[in-house]
């Protein structure tokens, strides 16, 4: 008998032998789900309840925020702070941590460029710095943010009312208290598909269901769609909504404001003629 | 005539692939725990900063049985309970309260193996693993508000264990275990309180995670009657948790993005 067929023989006696070894091979650590990369070259500026993380000048071939920017970053956000508090009737006092990636690694590292991402439960928000932005200035009378208040709305509401279920709820927040998608005020947007692009625009069902995932429509929608709740409804009603799954929404909306969504969908729809 | 004794005592091989008899084993660990945020979500993701991380000692005792080819190790093990601390990503806290943060973790596991190989020293065992995991870990922000998950959880995976004999008293050891928590077998709650320690959010969840764990230890039976081991366990878990149980990232209250390293010392008998 050869070493061949020696070899052979061994593994059809031992068929078992395949499956810690495809195991070991597929399976032998989690890095090929989530690698560990914590990055730790950072300038940080701590003022008031914001601290923010940012690459020093030379980091990458991308440019860096300058200490004046810097500065202006964590200006901005510590008014968004209390205004977002504000609005949303909350209490909230931790400390924001920011850490805004050069343009040239957002991508790699935090999965985007154009935007960022937040993680409530460490009280933080992973964002990309983009020093060409469209100039714009905000419902909070701030020219040319370069980071809006999107991620601080998800850290401060999901830490004082809780992990929504429902997207149309964690985005709507977001969308309403930040006001801009891509440099375009939201409500310039839904004129603008109400006007020229009828089929863009969500109704409250819709929304419900992510019937449209695509970010550019869903986003602005679900801002717009917010602002009426609220301006209808009330803040603390509607705030009493922010966890509720999307398949009890409906039966919830009406025990907490006593309309019917149907009712409420047709309001909406009248609403969004007059915006 | 002390330092040189152990070297004339032969030391006996006890481990339970060359005999029936069952043995207990103890075991003391230092547990290093350190907790990712997650960084990038899209796959393959990152974790980084913050980070939350807590060292502690871990006791574990074991039982091993043979019936046959066949090989059951039941084990149990508790870490005392340790105070976190957070990471920003510059060594600074900015995160957590320095006091009332704590990580606990106990768990049970039973190793069913058989034998797969025996080629000279070298000796492989393969099969099963599966067990119990509970974690409780309470922060307590820098407001005074604070989050607490509690969770039990049911895995299973493959178990492969290797072990080469050195001499008839030093043998290398090793191990690897991918342990599958699926979201139908486990539960967690969540509890956020805010500063005024009103209940701010409360919610049940359901864990999808993924864990490994290899093992690299070094026996020796010259220092005493029964061999003692010193080894390294990397183990390390991810996953994600959702209100119902579900394998989609679709509505996530807990997240697991955790590496532990453990140090240990076994002592069989």
């Amino acid at each position: 008998m050869n070493r061949k067929q020696i070899m052979k023989n061994w593994f059809l006696q031992r068929p078992m032998w395949i499956f810690p070894g495809l195991l070991l091979a597929f399976a032998s650590c989690t890095d090929f789900i989530i690698e560990m990369d914590p990055q730790d070259q950072w300038k940080v500026l701590d003022s008031g309840k914001i601290v923010l993380h940012y690459r020093p000048s030379g980091f990458s071939s991308s440019p860096s925020p300058d200490l004046d920017e810097a500065r202006t970053i964590v200006r901005n956000q510590n008014i968004y702070y209390r205004a977002i508090q504000d609005s949303v009737q909350v209490s909230f006092e931790d400390k924001v941590l920011v850490y805004l990636f050069n343009d040239d690694e957002a991508e790699k590292l935090i999965g985007t460029n154009t935007g960022g991402h937040a993680i409530p439960k460490f009280n933080s928000f992973y964002f990309a710095y983009m020093p060409n932005r469209r100039p714009v200035t905000d419902q909070y009378h701030i020219e040319n943010p370069i980071v809006g208040s999107h991620e601080l709305v998800h850290v401060i509401t999901h830490r004082a009312l809780g992990y929504p279920e429902s997207k149309m709820m964690s985005e709507g927040y977001a969308m309403w208290l930040d006001g801009l998608y891509g440099g375009y005020h939201i409500e310039d947007i839904i004129r603008k598909y109400r006007d020229e692009e009828p089929e863009k625009l969500m109704d409250p069902n819709q929304l419900l269901t992510e019937s449209i995932d695509k970010e550019s429509v869903y986003y602005p929608n679900c801002g717009i769609f917010t602002r009426f709740l609220i301006a209808s409804y009330g803040l603390e009603e509607i705030n009493r909504l922010f966890t509720c799954p999307a398949d009890r929404f409906k039966k919830a909306f009406q025990e907490v404001t006593g309309e019917s969504w149907d009712s409420m969908s047709r309001k909406y729809d009248r609403y969004l003629e007059k915006l | 005539m002390f330092l040189l004794a152990p070297f004339f005592v032969m030391g006996q091989d006890l481990d339970t692939t060359n005999t029936a008899k069952p043995r207990w084993e103890l075991s003391a660990r230092w547990m290093n725990y350190r907790s990712f945020s997650q960084q990038k979500l899209d796959i393959p993701m990152k974790g980084g900063y913050p980070i939350l991380q807590s060292r502690t000692l871990a006791l574990e005792a074991g039982y091993t049985l043979v019936k046959g080819k066949v090989q059951h190790t039941f084990r149990i093990n508790a870490g005392l309970p340790a105070s976190l601390q957070a990471d920003a990503g510059t060594g600074s806290n900015r995160l957590l309260e320095e006091r009332g943060n704590t990580h606990f973790r106990s768990g049970m596991n039973h190793q069913l193996t058989f034998p797969l190989f025996q080629w000279k020293g070298l000796n492989g065992r393969h099969g099963f693993s599966s067990g119990l995991l509970y974690e409780r870990r309470s922060l307590v922000y820098l407001s005074g508000s604070q989050e607490t998950t509690r969770d039990i959880n049911f895995y299973l995976g493959p178990s492969l264990k290797l072990r080469y004999a050195l001499s008839s008293s030093w043998k290398i050891k090793a191990g690897f275990d991918a342990h599958f928590y699926l979201p139908y077998l486990n539960y967690g709650q969540l509890t956020a309180r805010n500063s005024r320690d009103e209940i701010a959010f409360s919610s049940d969840y359901r864990g999808f995670y993924y864990q490994t764990i290899f093992r690299l230890g070094v026996s020796s039976g010259i220092l005493t009657p029964n061999p003692i081991e010193l080894g390294v366990l990397k183990n390390d878990m991810v996953g994600f948790a959702s209100r119902k149980p579900s394998f989609e990232a679709t509505d996530i209250v807990h997240f697991k993005l955790d590496r532990l390293l453990h140090f240990y010392l076994k002592y069989r008998f």
